[in-house]
């Protein structure tokens, strides 16, 4: 076993599950968690975009899209289905990784930054910085 | 006349080790095997090794701490005025970083060298070292009654002194000719790693190959093509994983009952693990040998073949591994 030096700097992620696929996104990226048709959401204001589409998930993976996911990007919101929120978790820097380089090429590459290690699993970490270029919205 | 050394090769998998041990053999070097660094020091204990390859990272005592160990031993016979045996230790490792390097000098190894092992740097291990052994027979020969008096004990061997030369430039005469004549024979022979897929055999070149692993848990990464199995996670490394059955176009994956391995290749500063059904052996086939392909894959995949090769009663696909990493299907848009 490598030993680590001095503690690392540590980061907050909200984590969540769309089909098979654990995914996190910075806690300062999302707003809040919704449960859908919970809540009253201005849907002119925050325009939901599809993170199936973003990512490329096969038509094949079931998703339930059961909970939102409010996205602030700057001064603009959006709202996101996933299938469930799983929480918060702090991690050391050291537990993140980027892609590895052959996949950071495709099409992931544009929405996932980096793999975060959580115990046993590998969460795919989303930026939705991206979204405010693309103008927000679904397609 | 190159001096004898001993080697001691510490590796937990198998297969590695045997590859470490036959780029030695063709060197002319005996080398004897421990798998984990219990072994290790145990081995270092009972014989003088001129030499020791440590994998650093090994199951239950890992290589900096059976170094620690050893070099803590060493220090204690110095201590009781027995004469310190005088063992170059190499890390042997898949990771490049500083860090690591630091670790493994800090705790008394001489040096680190990247795997995959790489004929090219064994034999410059393998040379100095001798000329290490060399040096400290002469250091003896001085200490013993009659002899002058030698200055220090040289340290482990690192450190190549002005008037070394490397062995097929020791001497020259009949022993060394032959040498050097049975040394261009082994340069023409190809390594080769060989396994199965579909019940057919392929064989890479080894020099490509990173380390063997077995096919651990695999995660599912989105919007990638099928024969991109995801991602593995090798003690905190992130390595992609291909389907190799998949990118050559083999449709039909018999199950074999064997456990599937990753070859975790390397190029151009990218890892990608290829799965495969068993990995079988290690084998050195002569460059001469390796024939034109007769064997045949779809139009798409033609490129990917090398060329095959009778090993035995087994015919071998040889796979052209930069055709395969520069091909489309290596890279995703």
């Amino acid at each position: 076993m490598i030993e680590t030096g001095a503690r690392m700097p540590q980061t907050t992620i909200v984590l969540f599950r769309i089909g098979g696929f654990l995914l996190g996104a910075a806690v300062d990226e999302v707003e809040q968690g919704l449960r859908s048709g919970g809540a009253a959401v201005d849907a002119a204001s925050c325009p939901p975009v599809d993170l199936r589409e973003l990512l490329g998930l096969a038509a094949s993976e079931q998703t339930r899209g059961r909970e939102l996911l409010l996205i602030r990007v700057g001064a603009q919101r959006f709202l996101a289905a996933v299938d469930s929120v799983e929480g918060l978790v702090t991690l050391d820097r050291s537990a993140l990784r980027p892609l590895p380089p052959l996949i950071a090429a495709g099409r992931i590459g544009r929405w996932v930054w980096g793999i975060a290690l959580v115990q046993a699993e590998m969460a795919f970490l989303v930026s939705f910085a991206g979204l405010a270029a693309r103008g927000g919205g679904e397609g | 006349m190159d001096a004898a050394i001993s080697v001691l090769v510490v590796e937990d998998n198998a297969l590695n080790r045997k590859v470490a041990v036959s780029l030695l053999e063709k060197l002319g070097v005996r080398a004897e095997t421990a798998r984990t660094g219990e072994e290790a020091v145990a081995a270092v204990k009972a014989k003088d090794f001129d030499l020791v390859l440590m994998d650093i990272e090994l199951p239950g005592m890992g290589g900096l701490a059976a170094t620690r160990e050893i070099r803590r031993w060493q220090a204690e016979k110095a201590a009781r005025g027995m004469r310190r045996g005088n063992i170059m230790i190499v890390a042997t490792t898949a990771h490049q970083g500083q860090d690591v390097r630091k670790q493994c000098l800090d705790v008394g190894m001489d040096e680190v060298v990247v795997k995959p092992l790489r004929a090219e740097d064994l034999q410059d291990l393998v040379s100095r070292r001798q000329s290490g052994a060399r040096e400290s027979s002469l250091a003896a020969a001085r200490d013993a009654p009659g002899g002058s008096r030698a200055e220090g004990d040289s340290s482990a061997g690192s450190e190549k002194s002005e008037g070394d030369e490397r062995p097929s430039q020791v001497s020259a005469g009949s022993d060394n000719s032959a040498l050097n004549t049975g040394r261009e024979a082994a340069m023409d022979l190809r390594q080769m790693v060989v396994f199965s897929l579909c019940n057919e055999k392929y064989a890479i070149d080894i020099n490509h190959l990173k380390r063997i692993v077995w096919a651990g848990a695999i995660t599912p990464v989105p919007g990638v093509p099928s024969h991109i199995l995801g991602i593995v996670n090798l003690r905190g490394d992130l390595v992609s994983v291909v389907d190799l059955g998949q990118l050559l176009g083999l449709k039909t994956r018999a199950p074999t009952g064997s456990k599937p391995s990753l070859l975790v290749t390397h190029n151009k500063g990218i890892d990608v693990g290829f799965l495969v059904d068993s990995v079988d052996d290690v084998i050195e086939l002569p460059s001469r040998s390796i024939d034109p392909p007769l064997i045949t894959l779809e139009r798409e995949y033609a490129g990917f073949l090398e060329g095959e090769a009778k090993f035995g009663e087994a015919l071998i696909a040889i796979l052209n591994y930069e055709r395969i990493m520069a091909s489309d299907k290596m890279r995703l848009k």
